[in-house]
């Protein structure tokens, strides 16, 4: 029984009007088509022959072979047989899918009831009850359709149930932009797991149902489907049974031209060209990016709404004129090359600037393709411009911030080939910037780094805790030196991706400074271990045999702890004073001083020991602008200096010319030990010579520091034959 | 007849210590500030024991420890090291060598107790009780 319901469906557009087109983009070539294709090519001959042969054997060998040896030739033809289905089925999808659609409006009706008639049989013998309903005309491939009517109607007949009534209902209904059409049986149905199975290229929905039927009804409905710009899936109906849904789209430009084949006829092609043509020109009108065409003499021959927006020339005021009016003079020589590509028929893309027609520069990104005519003969190019003046000011605006990092920013792509560098990495690492970029990124670390060099292109992975991104390691510069860093990993986003970034800091003049805090420290400790010793010690023996002891004994203990204690006290001083100086905690009162004045004052404080002369020469109105007891402070550890390590006599002279003062104390001692000289002025470096007067260390190194506050400096001279000889330099104020 | 203890220190207030320590002790006590003059010493007339400080104008403590070990005469002589940088390399030398080993500033107890201890090991091959 077919009962047809009437058709009331709104129709979409162009009703009335029979018209044929092809539109559409080229699908990228589906390389499994090609190979499926090719397959199917190559196992056609070799089965005709297995399955002529087969046959062949089966009618001649008569009784001369067994029952069970004609039972093993049945099998091999019939497996012959049932591949030769599978290799029709492939060829009738590949087919398909290159297949050139002869799309027209048709009524979708008309198809569906050649499809019934088909079917008239089988439906007649199961007693199915089929309803028609609402069927509206379509854009389509009439052929096609009927192919992917005729797989969706076998597939619901066969899914049948014996139990009930049978029944399958096609209904169809329009949107705005789609007509959607659906088959549905309410037999056996389907679970939702085979349902998407059943598209797989050669799966059965039930695997005893008859060879011919291999499984590919529904992958080349959807494929056809597809093609045409709709979509085909199976659902469950709403009480039992499947509904298949496809839909075709309304708008005829999502219909898929072939990859291949060619136009039933030349004349079609030029009318199918044609309607191209326009269709493509409205769509290059209306386009947001600037497009416009220019001849292969350069000059401009379409122009697009958004040219004008971007280069500010009207269509009248630019088809016609030359290029070059886009172009600033000093990019002008660019011109031949771009014209000599475009006339070898050659794509340009680049990034450049050009010039609107009130002067101003504008940033592009240009893409130049040849244009040919309809014969394929080239006749020009097309030029697409965009405005990237705000990706340029991104990325400018990037680069500023690269350069206010302290640290070397390298930037590198994923295969670890350095793209970015601020100026900073220049000056680190000894490379020109332009040498740099393009270098890979492992060439700034020693060799033995390669392994943590690697760990960069790494760092972009999902799993950023698998990699440390704080590395300590040493860079390499382009004169092969190299030199502690720090290196921070991170990723900066892209336009391809996340790349990974490294801030490369040098860290020499840190360790450096690590080094001599580590040094001051120990050293300190150190000057405190003989004092400590000291005290403790003769404290508890004098503790627990104060009665016993010798009285001698006992006066040399007091004496020693004494003495001890005071060096403890006076290093401490010294260490808070060099502290305080050196940190700028300290205040410094800087007046005129009379020089002859400040000496003798700080002789008087130091008198020399027994047997020691100080002799004192200098102009009695030298004046200096320094603080004068810090001044003094120098002169007397100067003085103990000298006392402690020099000979008999000790000179202090002052010299002084309009741009600096001089003050000199020297002594006849043997001299600084050379080794001594390199750290003469830090902390702790103390002449060998042995006894109780030995100084905490801290003396020169005070001078040192004193005297940078107050624009001074201080050196060491030996002199011959013996002695030392040092000077304090102030500068005079002009 | 009391052991007689060589002091080598060049910081005489040191010196002073560990003498007035080891005298009440009831060591003959005696010192020099270089490791030439404690070989000497050794060439003439070998001491019970000697502390030997590590930091010494010219030859170093160490290297004196070391020479006196040359010496079979000296091999079993108890010597402590004492040393104000306290420093892995200097603890192994000792060892090494066959010597104790006390950083600066060491508690003067401990000196004692050391020196009871490697005299005794010296005379009877074991340790003296610890008081």
């Amino acid at each position: 029984v077919v009962s047809v319901a009437t058709t009331n469906a709104p129709n979409p557009p162009g009703n009335g009007t029979t018209s044929s087109a092809t539109v559409g983009v080229d699908s990228a070539t589906d390389e499994l088509a090609t190979f499926a294709k090719v397959v199917a090519h190559d196992f056609s001959s070799p089965l005709q022959a297995i399955r002529g042969f087969g046959a062949l054997l089966l009618e001649t060998t008569g009784d001369r072979i067994s029952e069970p040896e004609r039972e093993y030739l049945h099998e091999i033809v019939g497996a012959a047989n049932r591949m030769q289905a599978l290799n029709d089925g492939l060829s009738t999808w590949i087919r398909a899918r290159n297949a050139v659609f002869d799309v027209k409006e048709v009524a979708l009706e008309s198809i569906v009831n050649e499809s019934l008639d088909a079917f008239r049989a089988s439906i007649a013998e199961r007693d199915v009850q089929v309803t028609v309903s609402a069927l509206p005309l379509i854009w389509a491939d009439a052929a096609s359709i009927r192919v992917v009517l005729d797989h969706l109607l076998k597939n619901a007949l066969r899914a049948m149930a014996a139990e009930h009534l049978p029944v399958i209902l096609i209904q169809g209904s329009t949107s705005a932009r789609e007509v959607t059409v659906a088959v549905e049986d309410n037999g056996l149905g389907l679970s939702e797991s085979s349902r998407e199975r059943a598209f797989g290229l050669f799966k059965r929905l039930d695997p005893k149902s008859e060879a011919g039927s291999i499984g590919m009804g529904l992958t080349l409905s959807r494929t056809i489907v597809e093609r045409h710009g709709g979509r085909l899936w199976l659902e469950a109906a709403p009480r039992r049974g499947t509904r298949a849904m496809f839909t075709l789209p309304i708008d005829r430009s999502r219909i898929a031209r072939p990859s291949e084949g060619t136009s039933p006829s030349a004349e079609t092609a030029r009318s199918r060209h044609l309607q191209h043509q326009a269709a493509l020109a409205k769509i290059v009108e209306f386009s947001d990016e600037a497009i416009f065409s220019k001849d292969l003499d350069g000059h401009i021959t379409t122009w697009n709404n958004a040219s004008e927006v971007l280069y500010g020339y009207s269509s009248a005021e630019a088809i016609g004129k030359h290029v070059s009016m886009l172009i600033t003079p000093e990019r002008l020589p660019e011109l031949p090359g771009l014209m000599d590509r475009v006339r070898r028929g050659e794509p340009t893309h680049r990034e450049t600037v050009r010039i609107r027609k009130d002067r101003t520069l504008v940033d592009v990104a240009l893409t130049i393709s040849p244009l040919r005519d309809a014969d394929g003969e080239l006749v020009g190019a097309s030029v697409i411009a965009r405005d990237i003046t705000e990706r340029r000011q991104i990325e400018a605006d990037l680069r500023a911030f690269l350069e206010l990092a302290p640290d070397a920013i390298v930037v590198v792509d994923i295969t670890g080939v350095i793209r970015t560098v601020n100026s900073q990495t220049v000056g680190m690492f000894g490379y020109p910037a332009d040498e740099l970029v393009g270098l890979p990124f492992e060439r700034l670390l020693p060799h033995r780094f390669a392994d943590v060099a690697q760990q960069i292109a790494r760092v972009t992975e999902r799993v950023p805790l698998s990699i440390e991104t704080n590395l300590e390691t040493f860079g390499l510069r382009r004169d092969g030196t190299e030199f502690p860093v720090d290196i921070q990993l991170s990723t900066l986003p892209s336009k391809d991706g996340s790349l990974p970034v490294a801030a490369i800091r040098d860290v020499t003049e840190r360790q450096r400074r690590d080094q001599r805090r580590r040094d001051f420290v120990a050293n300190a400790a150190h000057e405190l271990r003989t004092p400590l010793t000291t005290l403790a010690g003769l404290g508890e023996t004098l503790s627990r045999r104060y009665g016993s002891m010798e009285h001698a004994d006992v006066e040399d203990a007091f004496a020693a702890m004494a003495r001890q204690g005071e060096r403890a006290r006076v290093l401490l001083a010294n260490l808070l004073d060099l502290s305080n100086i050196e940190d700028g905690s300290s205040k410094f009162a800087i007046v005129d001083v009379r020089l002859t004045s400040l000496l003798n004052q700080a002789l008087d404080a130091t008198p020399p020991p027994d047997g020691k002369i100080v002799t004192i020469a200098a102009a009695s109105d030298v004046v200096v602008r320094a603080d004068p007891d810090r001044l003094a402070q120098v002169v007397t550890n100067l003085l103990v200096n000298a006392y402690r390590y020099g000979g008999q006599e000790v000179r202090i002279h002052a010299l002084a010319d309009p741009t600096q003062v001089i003050i000199v104390v020297s002594d006849d001692g043997p001299g600084v030990e050379p080794d001594l000289l390199p750290a003469l002025f830090e902390p702790f470096t103390r002449g060998r010579s042995a006894g109780i007067s030995r100084g905490s260390g801290i003396g020169l190194a005070l001078c040192r520091c004193i005297l940078e506050r107050m624009n001074g400096v201080i050196t060491y001279q030996s002199v011959q034959p013996n002695g030392s000889r040092f000077s304090v330099i102030l500068r005079r104020p002009a | 007849v009391s052991a007689t203890v060589l002091i080598v220190e060049d910081e005489s207030d040191i010196t002073l210590t560990i003498r007035l320590l080891l005298q009440n002790e009831g060591y003959e006590v005696f010192g020099v500030t270089t490791g030439e003059a404690a070989l000497d010493i050794f060439a003439d007339d070998p001491p019970d024991v000697t502390v030997l400080d590590v930091v010494l104008p010219g030859m170093d403590g160490l290297e004196v420890a070391r020479r006196l070990r040359e010496d079979p005469r000296n091999q079993a002589t108890p010597i402590v090291i004492t040393s104000a940088h306290a420093s892995v390399q200097v603890r192994r030398c000792a060892d090494a060598l066959g010597c104790r080993y006390l950083t600066k500033p060491f508690g003067t107890a401990e000196l004692a107790t050391t020196i009871a201890e490697l005299l005794a090991l010296r005379d009877h091959g074991v340790a003296a009780p610890i008081e």
